[in-house]
């Protein structure tokens, strides 16, 4: 067994409609991409006309596709995926790429080559953005159009939904795990740094994330990304989506001052302040990402559990390899946020388990909020109404 | 228990939601338009209850037991054995899967009236070749999973599958049709399509078919795994279909040359004669009549009627000469026959005990099949076999409360309210009660309109409380990762019946013929399914296979045999389930069409997905 690290890695995610991705992951599996994991997710709409309550609308489906892609690659690949994909076009889709501190790969999984000689990008025509923030919400399914809906009064694109499998104190209660309904629904969106603390908040609000059960949010930072994700329905086309618009008047005037700021009537509501650009204590919590395969899970997450995560997430994805040396098949990416001294204490125990095949990786998370029973003194809290808020 | 006790309540109300409508729907109509109170109500109370927490196990059995078991094997099987060696195994479920619904049983009893001179190849079907039949429609559906599971392999379109078999369907059931002989095993070779697909088979096969997709699939496709359903509702009819014209042609049905079996002309007539007794004008009794042959007075509150005879004009009189005569009490009110609050021929410990023996034949055989081929055939260990022990315990449970549940409870009811309905538009002997109603809304246009509406309520509401198709919506739902929601594909299809019940109730009430309205249906199906995205011909046509569940049917046959027997030239309540099947799949359609128009206005690349 050998265990192969990388460092300088980051994640890029690329979001498409469902129907277009087969071909777009095609694209990108014969221009050089070794290997692509897709997962399904929905967008979000909002009406912005009283009759089209009446109308069975559905949410548009759609398709994320990760490419593990080592640091220098990333700019050429982001290019490249984003001219498969068509993401200049209206409503087409995001892309954006998060760092990942070590790469940590057992067995029979994908590896992007070190030796090919990565192209630097050729056409700038897409102008990535660097000044934006990932945050992710797991909640219960009941409260996910609340927390959408939060969202985009405030301005974000229509978020985009994914299924997620929650293992934890459901694997604990033996056969009483009938109980609870492993389900939940992640609803994760691109924001603007200078927007997402407002964003975080109203989300938080909405989902009631200071109760017990609710699930969590938290942030994480984003290296590049862009967004061009529909989020109004409307019967005809147009050539812009609504954000892109605001971004190109941002543009002109030089400022975003011009504005409507007090959509967020509700920042005092929960006595989250909602300042901006606080300092956060950035090291103190992380993403540790374990992938295996699909029918390896159980065992993983118990093991997990075993070793002390409060509980997890597990996303099932499809594995595309674009040669033959690997199988095309179902991989399972459990996903816990923890202290980072946990994750890392975590990561060495997944390597020395060794389960095979495996990939291990850990990412900075920025902000966390979520209910917790007890106070723990080890570290200092801000708690309005039960809810611990991570500050400083 | 903390953590039991709302799990419980969130459960039960969950099938409360589903079945509240129909339930207070029919007590409402039989109380406030019919205006006649409910016989048995401590009995269909108790019925009702016991169908709520029979669907309540039955659906989280579903969930936690089959619906797991069948994704397991359908996603080992791709891996670990060849196409050939795939498709027996999806044939020897297609065969499980029309053992385990009771619907050969089904078939047989709605086929126990039919009289051997009238219909003599039905009744051959029926009796002498029995076993051929269920061979047949098991053959059928062995085929359809087989073709089902072929298709995922290749990436067929469901469209051209489905659309060369319903013209060739079209076509074999015109050319029954216009055979006098034929003509009559049309209804069962339609209905035995419809009920090969009950609350069991069709999770598991779904179940299967999603796993099979997420191996195999092509990912782009969100309808993954679905499309066996509606194969496997019209393979069967096609295998009847043949069945029925191969006895045609060989001549050795009941009374042809070639015939094996013995003639026994006069046999079901007395059950006939039961049947139509079921809504006679109380009337005189044997001393009276001795009374008025002594006296030759007529009895108070009788009304005289003259039928027959020659009516002549003789000077300035009419004369009526050789007319027959017939006394009629008059009824002034009606009654319950009886102040029972249980039915006393209902016996609740038999009742249970055929819906347990039901529920096991229905679970355990086909599990037990999968179960042993993952175990032994494929070597593969279940993820969580306690988990789908429990789910199978509570599938099986679910089940046999469920079967009570609608045998005590909802049957009662609906057949109280079908041999009701009638009221409203003809002079009828409400069930279980002496005297005679009615027409309460006129006999024209008004008294049909309300039975006409009174259908579309009934499909409605019915439907929406189909274990089936709650296990579609919430697999369509899932699988779409939420973008369909369960509603939308519920409501679509509960509409879609409303609309064909009525449709059928229409057929019944002013009597026209059946082909004037499945023929134009098919054709504008045919025409929806063409240029409809592949997505939605498969949630739609799949959908309307599901339908035609153990709640709908009993409803809808008690329904149509109520109007059917008071509208003069109807027999038989046969072409509303057709119907029924027809409109869903066209509301789904429609509606797929408005979804598609909406989702190519906000498409940047305008393309449809077909």
């Amino acid at each position: 067994m050998t265990i192969t690290t990388r460092h300088n890695m980051s994640v890029v995610h690329l979001i498409v409609r469902r129907h277009r991705s087969r071909q777009i992951l095609e694209n990108l599996l014969a221009d050089g991409v070794p290997f692509a994991m897709t997962s399904n997710a929905r967008g979000t709409l909002i009406r912005d006309r009283w009759y089209h309550n009446l109308l069975p609308i559905i949410s548009p489906e759609l398709t994320q596709i990760q490419l593990l892609v080592p640091d220098p690659a990333v700019d050429s690949v982001m290019e490249r995926a984003a001219r498969h994909a068509g993401l200049h076009r209206s409503g087409a889709g995001s892309i954006h790429s998060q760092p990942v501190d070590d790469l940590h790969v057992i067995g029979d999984m994908p590896l992007w080559p070190l030796s090919a000689a990565e192209n630097p990008a050729e056409d700038a025509s897409l102008d990535l953005q660097e000044n934006l923030t990932a945050i992710y919400f797991i909640s219960q399914g009941e409260r996910t159009d609340a927390i959408c809906r939060a969202a985009m009064r405030l301005g974000s694109h229509g978020p985009i939904v994914q299924y997620t499998e929650g293992h934890g104190l459901r694997d604990r209660l033996g056969w009483l795990r009938i109980t609870s309904k492993p389900i939940k629904e992640v609803v994760s969106l691109l924001v603007e740094n200078v927007d997402a603390d407002q964003i975080f908040e109203v989300m938080a609000v909405a989902g009631q994330v200071e109760q017990a059960a609710r699930g969590l949010i938290y942030r994480m930072p984003v290296s590049k990304g862009f967004v061009n994700i529909d989020s109004v329905y409307s019967e005809t086309r147009h050539a812009a989506t609504l954000p892109q618009i605001i971004r190109a008047i941002d543009d002109l005037k030089g400022n975003k001052a011009w504005r409507e700021r007090d959509a967020f009537t509700g920042r005092t509501r929960a006595g989250l302040t909602g300042r901006a650009e606080r300092p956060t204590n950035t090291q103190a919590w992380s993403l540790l990402s374990v992938v295996v395969n699909r029918d390896m899970t159980r065992q993983v997450s118990l093991d997990l559990l075993e070793r002390g995560i409060p509980g997890a997430s597990i996303d099932f994805l499809q594995l595309h390899p674009a040669s033959d040396d690997l199988q095309h098949r179902e991989l399972a990416h459990i996903r816990c946020v923890v202290e980072t001294p946990l994750a890392v204490d975590l990561e060495q125990g997944m390597l020395e388990a060794a389960h095979e095949p495996m990939m291990v990786y850990r990412q900075v998370v920025s902000r966390l909020v979520t209910y917790t029973a007890g106070e723990s003194p080890a570290r200092k809290r801000k708690v309005y109404r039960g809810v611990a808020v991570n500050t400083d | 228990m903390v953590v039991l006790l709302p799990y419980l309540r969130e459960k039960l109300l969950e099938q409360v939601g589903s079945i509240w409508f129909i339930v207070v729907y029919l007590l409402l109509f039989q109380i406030i338009v019919l205006q006649l109170p409910v016989i048995f109500a401590s009995m269909i109370a108790t019925g009702i209850a016991v169908v709520a927490i029979g669907l309540m196990f039955f659906m989280e059995g579903l969930r936690l037991g089959l619906m797991p078991l069948g994704e397991a094997i359908g996603t080992v099987l791709p891996r670990r054995s060849r196409l050939p060696m795939i498709l027996v195994f999806a044939f020897l479920v297609g065969i499980g899967a029309t053992l385990a619904e009771p619907a050969i049983a089904v078939l047989k009893a709605a086929g126990s009236g039919v009289v051997p001179a009238e219909a003599p190849l039905l009744y051959s079907l029926l009796n002498d070749f029995a076993g051929q039949l269920v061979a047949s429609v098991g053959i059928g559906v062995g085929l359809a999973v087989a073709l089902g599971v072929t298709r995922f392999f290749y990436g067929w379109s469901l469209k051209w599958l489905i659309l060369p078999v319903v013209i060739a369907l079209s076509a074999l059931t015109l050319w029954t049709y216009s055979n006098a002989v034929l003509e009559p095993i049309i209804g069962l070779a339609w209905d035995s399509g419809a009920v090969t697909t009950g609350p069991v088979t069709v999770p598991l096969v779904l179940a299967l078919g999603i796993g099979v997709c997420r191996i195999v699939g092509r990912g782009d496709m969100s309808a993954a795994g679905f499309g066996i359903v509606t194969l496997a509702s019209l393979f069967p009819i096609m295998a009847v279909l043949l069945l029925g014209n191969l006895h045609y042609a060989l001549d050795d049905y009941y009374g042809a040359p070639n015939y094996r079996g013995e003639l026994h002309p006069q046999a079901p007539q007395a059950e006939a004669v039961e049947h139509s007794s079921a809504t006679p004008a109380a009337g005189f009794s044997a001393e009276e009549l001795a009374l008025y042959r002594q006296s030759g007075e007529v009895p108070p509150d009788t009304d005289i009627r003259y039928s027959g005879g020659d009516v002549r004009l003789a000077g300035a009189n009419i004369i009526h000469e050789n007319a027959r005569i017939t006394l009629v009490k008059r009824q002034h009110s009606v009654a319950p026959a009886s102040d029972a609050d249980w039915d006393p021929k209902n016996d609740i410990i038999a009742s249970l005990e055929s819906a347990a023996l039901a529920a096991l034949q229905a679970v355990i055989p086909l599990c037990l099949f999968l179960f042993l081929t993952l175990r032994f055939f494929l070597r593969e260990r279940l993820e969580d076999p306690m988990l789908i022990s429990i789910g199978l315990v509570f599938a099986v449970l679910g089940m046999a409360l469920f079967g009570l549940g609608i045998s005590i409870g909802l049957t009662p009811l609906g057949s109280q309210l079908g041999s009701n309905v009638p009221s409203a538009f003809a002079t009828v002997q409400p069930w279980g009660m002496q005297g005679v109603q009615g027409p309460l809304y006129g006999e024209g246009l008004g008294g049909s309109l309300v039975a006409i509406l009174f259908g579309f309520f009934l499909g409605y509401g019915a439907t929406l409380a189909e274990p089936a198709l709650n296990a579609l919506g919430d697999t369509v739902q899932k699988i779409t990762v939420g973008a369909f929601r369960k509603t939308l594909l519920m409501q679509c299809v509960a509409i879609g019946v409303a609309l064909g019940i009525a449709a059928g109730v229409c057929k019944i009430a002013f009597n026209i013929p059946l082909v004037y309205l499945l023929m134009p249906s098919y054709l504008l199906l045919c025409v929806l399914t063409w240029i409809s995205s592949e997505e939605f011909v498969n949630f739609g046509w799949d959908s309307a296979g599901v339908t035609t569940g153990p709640i709908t049917v009993p409803l809808v046959l008690a329904m149509g045999l109520g109007i059917g027997s008071n509208v003069p030239g109807v027999t038989d309540g046969f072409g509303i389930l057709a119907l029924a099947s027809v409109g869903p799949i066209i509301t789904v359609l429609t509606v797929g069409l408005i979804v598609e128009r909406a989702r190519q206005a906000d498409d940047p690349a305008a393309e449809s997905n077909s």
